[in-house]
């Protein structure tokens, strides 16, 4: 079921799964998406913070270890499955397009 | 309070809470920072006139949380790691503000489908529910009043409660009403932002004032204005309004307890939900003994009987029987509302006969009406019109038989029964000479 319903990962919450393939708590993560990015995608606490407890609570992620008062998350199996999914899935995608777009690119 | 500080009227409604952010800049420009804030007032301290952003989040959280729950302190820890410092919360609403020297954080809400969701479901979902919970309820009051709602009981003009309930239901249903539309308005708009792509909408702050403004005042006047007509029936009728106090009162008090208590402990274990629930049952039950020992308590009060007091203009037998007659029971009670400052009841009972007086003075000859047509449906089968003048009164007929007479005289109501034959010129007299 949970897998059915993020079968398709939005923005945010595959760069979140992207950054947690390294064991991050969450400003990491939020730093991390900003790198991995260069800039281009911004996570807010806030969404971040629906986000972790929804990934957490559809053990895509799970807490490994406690920093202080942080909390260090990491993929679990399911959570590295459906990202592989959603990166298979993107680039299919691109490579559809792929023939399509660079061939009208040339015809410019 | 120093000049350093002010205290203001709050009054913004929750699912506003895109408003307050703007309202709090603007106060930030004036030199006023805020410092606390609840659902009434907030209160700001003086500072040097800055520009500073302030951001209102919905924690996703439960609105039972506790105060050290430590989803909201992990919640609020990652939002002051991006930058933004936490200033005060008031139900879920989460306040930040990014200091003037620094560069502007990312929003805490960076996707709009998940921020309209945690509000819908944390702030409209949880008032919704109550407000249409409570508007089903009045409108079955108001429904099952009578026939015809719009029409007034004249029973009800007898209590402050019942006048009280009469003038303000319509408006509490209206109240209601509004404030289901402008939510289900709310998530109408927002839904169909986050269809379109488009940010979620963003109230004009004077509007928002507005309507906060109207609805905790109204809030205000309905609770006073209850209140009042407690203490009014209390004062009216002490035994049965004082046990009758004991039910709001229960309730208030262990609604505060819990409060305290799930404000302490959290929600977070099964013990925890235990007790409040165990904790809801007992106050509904507590309030509901009270209520029916109270209900027998007065009728074992009222089965007491009181002897007539000075003052009271009431039809006795020795007026029909010369002094000739032993009275074997006879009982008082009285009362009275803001329309009908006095009413009361008599009877006496003896050997040879029995008499019964019911006086309704009103306010006014409208309302004296409302209570003459009212005790009239009551009896409308075997009516029997008589000619005022005789009576020298505005209206007057006989209920059932000529043993019972009601009488209209301006803003005064009479009802008389008694093992006496009303119609004759005789018995008229008598009353005439005592009551008119």
């Amino acid at each position: 079921m949970a897998r059915e319903q993020l079968k398709n990962l939005t923005e945010p919450m595959y760069y979140i799964l992207l950054a947690l393939t390294t064991e991050q708590h969450g400003y990491g993560i939020m730093q991390q998406v900003d790198k991995i990015t260069n800039g281009r995608v911004k996570i807010g606490a806030g969404t971040l913070y629906a986000l972790l407890s929804r990934f957490e609570k559809e053990h895509l992620i799970v807490q490994v270890a406690e920093d202080g008062r942080r909390k260090i998350y990491s993929l679990t199996e399911k959570g590295l499955g459906i990202l592989n999914d959603e990166y298979v899935r993107l680039n299919r995608l691109v490579l559809d397009g792929k023939a399509y777009l660079n061939k009208k690119g040339e015809k410019k | 309070m120093s000049k350093n500080t002010k205290k203001v009227f709050w009054g913004f409604l929750l699912f506003d809470y895109k408003a307050v952010n703007e309202y709090l800049e603007k106060m930030a420009e004036k030199g006023w920072m805020l410092q606390k804030v609840g659902r009434y007032t907030a209160q700001f301290k003086a500072i040097e006139p800055q520009s500073i952003k302030f951001y209102v989040d919905v924690f996703p959280g439960s609105v039972l949380s506790a105060d050290n729950n430590q989803e909201l302190i992990n919640y609020r820890d990652l939002c002051e790691e991006s930058g933004w410092i936490f200033v005060d919360d008031y139900y879920q609403l989460q306040i930040f503000f990014a200091p003037s020297d620094t560069s502007t954080p990312i929003p805490i809400q960076t996707d709009k489908v998940i921020e309209q969701k945690i509000a819908e479901s944390k702030i409209v979902k949880n008032e919704l529910l109550p407000f249409t919970l409570l508007l089903l309820f009045y409108l079955l009051i108001f429904a099952s009043d009578s026939l015809n709602p719009f029409q007034i009981e004249y029973t009800e003009l007898l209590t402050f409660i019942g006048v009280t309930n009469t003038v303000l239901l319509p408006y509490i249903i209206f109240f209601n009403l509004i404030i289901i539309l402008l939510m289900s308005i709310w998530v109408f708009r927002t839904r169909k932002a986050v269809k379109r792509g488009i940010p979620l909408p963003k109230p004009n702050i004077k509007i928002a004032k507005i309507r906060g403004t109207w609805f905790y005042f109204s809030f205000l006047f309905i609770f006073l204005i209850y209140f009042i007509s407690i203490i009014g029936d209390v004062i009216s009728t002490p035994i049965t309004g004082i046990i009758m106090l004991f039910i709001p009162l229960i309730g208030v008090f262990g609604g505060l307890f819990l409060r305290k208590y799930v404000k302490n402990n959290g929600l977070n274990n099964k013990k925890s939900i235990i007790f409040v629930a165990v904790s809801t049952i007992l106050i509904v039950t507590i309030g509901v003994v009270i209520m029916i020992f109270g209900i027998i308590n007065a009728s074992v009060f009222i089965t007491k009987e009181r002897e007539l007091p000075q003052g009271y203009e009431v039809m006795k037998l020795d007026d029909f029987y010369d002094g000739n007659n032993v009275v074997l029971h006879r009982n008082f009670d009285n009362g009275n509302s803001p329309l009908v400052p006095t009413h009361y009841d008599y009877y006496e009972i003896s050997k040879k006969g029995s008499i019964r007086t019911e006086h309704y003075q009103a306010i006014n000859s409208y309302f004296a009406k409302i209570i003459f047509d009212g005790i009239i449906e009551e009896h409308d089968e075997k009516l029997i019109i008589t000619n005022p003048t005789d009576w020298n009164a505005d209206d007057v007929v006989f209920l059932d038989n000529t043993g019972t007479i009601l009488i209209l005289k301006s803003n005064k109501v009479v009802l008389i029964d008694g093992d006496f034959d009303f119609s004759d010129s005789n018995t008229r007299n008598i009353v005439l000479s005592k009551l008119f």
